[in-house]
């Protein structure tokens, strides 16, 4: 599976979190996209996928995304 | 006996060594920074590294020797063992401090802030001050207050286990569930070992057990089995952490944890 987020399109992840929570194999993880730095709270953070060789195409993230964000192909 | 009983154990249990939490082991070998860099990148880190290991995960040659390289690595660095409840309220009482953090496992798979975990004689406001995600959220904690939060963990089914920093230093307890990073790479991909299975393995008493199934759903690794024909439950032993967290869902206490030791053929 070939599981493509368009961070553009998906803005920040903490707001919603729906493809990390209904992935039903968890194949997502999110971390701070400009790393922690002392003194800056990170809250511009980013979806990706880790285990993305779990991902059963289920297209669970894909219907659930209100922001069209994620694409999964064969 | 694990293998770093042997090593660090002093003839104990190498996580009842007072030695290994001491302040003077901790200020060795650069441990405030490798716990700095640790808890800053861990997010980051772990989502690139293991989105690199899974595309590799069917190449079982590449794998192999990924998994001989960082196992060494990791019991170098930062390993773990699930230990049962009574352990970790010894453990709690030869601490000095105990502080309450954010989980960083949960931060990276769910992107929720949940304080599960326990630093143990870290100075956190020291090194981790800095980072205002972490400092908001500390927690100090007494013995009492700690062993209490505990046991209602364990009563939730959560799953402790130490940690080191630099082995043999411990500088954490964790609180666990499938959501845990450790979890997720040694039981669920079997990917890379990460932790130690606990000196203990979970029995039944078959005098005792109504075959209520509650346990059933307390344990996190699919260890107990139920039987129809004689309605009483049973533990696969060899899939078994000896976390003990199935204890406290059994209204009649019929299980219990024997030695790992008592077995001559079990997985650590």
């Amino acid at each position: 599976m070939k599981i493509d987020i368009n961070a553009q399109a998906c803005g920040n992840p903490l707001d919603c979190r729906l493809c990390l929570d209904r992935c039903p194999e968890k194949v997502f993880g999110t971390y701070p996209r400009k790393g922690r730095k002392p003194g800056v709270a990170a809250d511009d953070w980013v979806i990706t996928p880790i285990f993305g060789s779990l991902c059963t195409g289920c297209l669970e993230c894909v219907s659930f995304c209100s922001h069209k964000a994620i694409s999964i192909q064969k | 006996m694990c293998e770093f009983c042997t090593e660090h154990g002093e003839g104990k249990k190498w996580y009842m060594v007072m030695k290994n939490y001491s302040q003077e082991l901790y200020a060795q070998k650069g441990r405030a920074e490798f716990l700095e860099h640790f808890m800053a990148n861990f997010e980051e880190g772990n989502a690139k590294a293991l989105a690199k290991l899974d595309a590799v995960r069917k190449r079982s040659l590449v794998l192999r020797f990924i998994r001989l390289m960082s196992n060494r690595k990791e019991k170098a660095t930062h390993f773990g063992q699930v230990v049962p409840i009574e352990d970790v309220e010894q453990i709690i009482d030869m601490q000095s401090s105990i502080v309450r953090i954010p989980c960083v496992c949960r931060s990276l798979l769910t992107g929720r802030q949940t304080r599960y975990c326990f630093g143990l004689g870290i100075d956190p406001s020291g090194i981790l001050g800095k980072y205002p995600d972490y400092a908001h959220s500390f927690e100090v904690l007494d013995k009492q207050e700690a062993k209490k939060i505990l046991r209602s963990f364990d009563e939730k089914g959560l799953v402790h286990s130490v940690w080191t920093f630099k082995t043999p230093y411990i500088g954490g307890l964790c609180n666990c569930d499938q959501d845990c990073l450790a979890y997720r790479i040694q039981v669920k991909e079997k990917l890379l070992p990460t932790m130690f299975r606990a000196e203990y393995v979970a029995a039944v008493d078959w005098d005792l057990c109504s075959g209520c199934k509650k346990c059933i759903s307390q344990c996190q690794f699919g260890a107990i089995l139920y039987s129809n024909t004689h309605q009483k439950s049973n533990i696969n032993v060899m899939q078994c952490y000896g976390c003990g967290v199935c204890r406290s869902a059994c209204a009649t206490g019929a299980i219990s944890l024997k030695s790992r030791n008592d077995f001559a053929n079990l997985p650590w």
